[in-house]
């Protein structure tokens, strides 16, 4: 099972998909499996986050997971998701940009998170009821454009005025978006990369506030 | 502005590319979208006739006063469905009249495609391709720009405003099959296919920069983009980076400096793992503009010697800061990265909605050094 989580580091897609059906004619259970393609989803964040490896690897491995659940007849509602927390993530309106709030979805769904994707050009009253109905904590509002830096401020000032600011954390994240920026909006923290996205999740989680 | 002072512009530009000491530092202003504002344009009016594109610069240059030149003269959106491979949503047309520009990244290219650029060629291919699956529209506004071009330059040169390019710049492969296939699945492929993306790549070379080259010398441009954006060290594994980006915009620069002009290395995003890669470019003969997210003052260190570096006043701070805030963080970039080879620009375009005080505290501030 070692060997699984490491083939996963090195991204070698065939062999991952061969170990798995390996694992799988072995005895090994779904969860087993899961587990260890869990283990080396934490190794690559370690090693991003130790500036070993890059976006590219991020994305590639998300990929391999999504293939290695579907040998196993899984989809990523299998790595937990159904039980992790809920996160409700969506460019906000004026603004249709999504590769990187896709790139900071794949990473959040492959390390455990429940991502609620509105998409793009969401208005603030869509993350409100998002928050409502799926009882979340954790809201990221993307954008790449200044000209919506208003409606990030609009947003987070729905959600409070609905009396859910305080159930929450709030990251938002994009190319000009910056800490200083995140201050001036009232969000929790400013996301760099979908891996500090991950982290700043995950510290959430266990009730460190940003 | 036509007062004489254009060749001086010039020349304290040319020197802080050559890193020479200037009498102050030079600033290249980079906007689009921001010029319709301060010309009182809507976006949609901006975007109508490109022409105007170039008097809304012509307004937007002579409301700054002491900036050095135009970074470009003119805009159409239509360029940057070229330039991404995909469709871009133009203001009053596809969206509100005074909504930006925005494309739309959605990988209108398949895996089959590499092939056919390896049989058609790159120009025939993105042709078909642009009239195809983006839409000829598109096709029919970049003739128009192309067509306005001499316009364009003549109507710059009457108000004497001082620029960069006119026109034409050229792209690497990367960057055009990351934008037609979207970044997600263009990373598979160069995971899986890697073989088959640079058989393409390959291809494409000898159309890049030619034609383009040719165009910007009959613009009397000195300068010429060869960007990067998608094909940033942050966005790729190291030997992805080693094997399908930085040979093919190496390439690209020594053959816009063979032909004369000043490449300008266009860097959105982080590139500061692969700066002293840099240190193989033509010595004292690029200029290399960073958005923010490049560490500019390792830059300083890595290649303040040999290559004059531009930029970074970050977007957030143009939109968002106050003019004293501005005026802070451009005193401390020319402190720590001048005096010789620096211009003071913005991080990529000045964005649309940045104050008139805080592009005038970005010039002032160098203009105070």
């Amino acid at each position: 099972m070692d060997e699984l989580s490491k083939l996963l580091v090195e991204m070698r897609e065939d062999d991952v998909l061969a170990a798995v059906r390996a694992a799988r004619q072995a005895g090994a259970s779904a969860t087993d499996v899961i587990g260890t393609l869990q283990d080396g989803m934490r190794a690559i964040g370690d090693k991003y986050s130790a500036g070993e490896y890059f976006l590219s690897e991020l994305i590639m491995s998300a990929e391999i997971i999504k293939r290695a659940l579907a040998e196993l007849g899984l989809d990523e509602t299998a790595l937990d998701n159904a039980g992790g927390p809920a996160y409700i993530l969506g460019t906000v309106r004026h603004d249709i940009h999504d590769i990187g709030k896709n790139i900071v979805a794949s990473v959040l769904g492959a390390n455990g998170f429940r991502v609620i994707d509105l998409g793009v050009d969401v208005p603030p009253e869509s993350f409100v009821a998002a928050v409502r109905e799926h009882n979340a904590g954790l809201v990221g509002l993307s954008c790449l454009l200044t000209t919506a830096f208003d409606s990030m401020g609009q947003t987070i000032e729905a959600l409070r005025a609905a009396g859910l600011r305080d159930q929450l954390d709030i990251f938002v994240g994009g190319g000009p978006v910056t800490s200083r920026l995140a201050e001036q909006l009232g969000a929790d923290a400013a996301g760099a990369s979908a891996q500090e996205a991950v982290t700043l999740a995950e510290r959430a989680r266990v009730g460190e506030r940003s | 502005m036509n007062d004489g002072s254009l060749d001086q512009r010039l020349q304290r530009i040319l020197r802080a590319v050559a890193v020479e000491p200037t009498d102050r530092i030079p600033v290249v202003l980079c906007a689009a979208g921001w010029c319709a504002r301060v010309a009182g344009l809507t976006l949609a009016d901006y975007c109508s006739d490109s022409l105007r594109s170039a008097q809304a610069a012509i307004a937007a240059f002579a409301a700054i006063e002491t900036a050095d030149a135009m970074e470009y003269v003119a805009f159409d959106p239509a360029l940057l469905s070229y330039a991404w491979m995909t469709k871009v949503r133009i203001p009053g047309v596809d969206q509100p009249a005074d909504e930006l520009w925005q494309v739309e990244e959605s990988g209108l290219m398949e895996p089959a495609d590499y092939d056919r650029i390896v049989a058609d060629g790159w120009d025939e291919f993105q042709t078909g391709f642009i009239a195809e699956r983006v839409g000829p529209e598109i096709a029919e506004r970049a003739a128009a720009y192309e067509s306005s071009v001499p316009a364009i330059i003549e109507t710059v040169r009457a108000a004497g405003m001082p620029y960069l390019m006119g026109g034409a710049d050229a792209i690497m492969p990367f960057e055009y099959l990351c934008g037609g296939r979207s970044f997600s699945q263009f990373v598979y492929d160069l995971y899986r296919i890697p073989d088959k993306v640079e058989a393409a790549m390959q291809a494409m070379m000898p159309q890049l920069s030619g034609p383009a080259i040719e165009a910007a010398k009959a613009t009397g441009s000195p300068a010429f983009w060869v960007g990067g954006w998608r094909g940033a060290s942050e966005m790729l594994a190291r030997p992805l980076w080693e094997r399908f980006v930085f040979p093919y915009h190496k390439q690209l620069v020594e053959e816009v400096v063979a032909a004369g002009l000043i490449p300008i290395l266009h860097f959105d995003s982080d590139w500061t793992r692969d700066l002293a890669r840099f240190r193989e470019y033509p010595e004292k003969s690029c200029i290399m503009s960073l958005d923010g997210r490049t560490d500019i003052r390792k830059a300083k260190e890595i290649l303040g010697d040999h290559m004059c570096l531009m930029g970074d006043v970050p977007a957030a701070l143009l939109s968002r800061g106050t003019p004293d805030e501005v005026h802070d963080y451009v005193g401390q970039l020319v402190a720590d990265i001048g005096p010789a080879g620096y211009i003071v620009h913005s991080g990529c375009d000045i964005p649309v909605d940045a104050p008139l005080d805080n592009v005038k505290a970005m010039v002032a501030a160098a203009n105070d050094a």
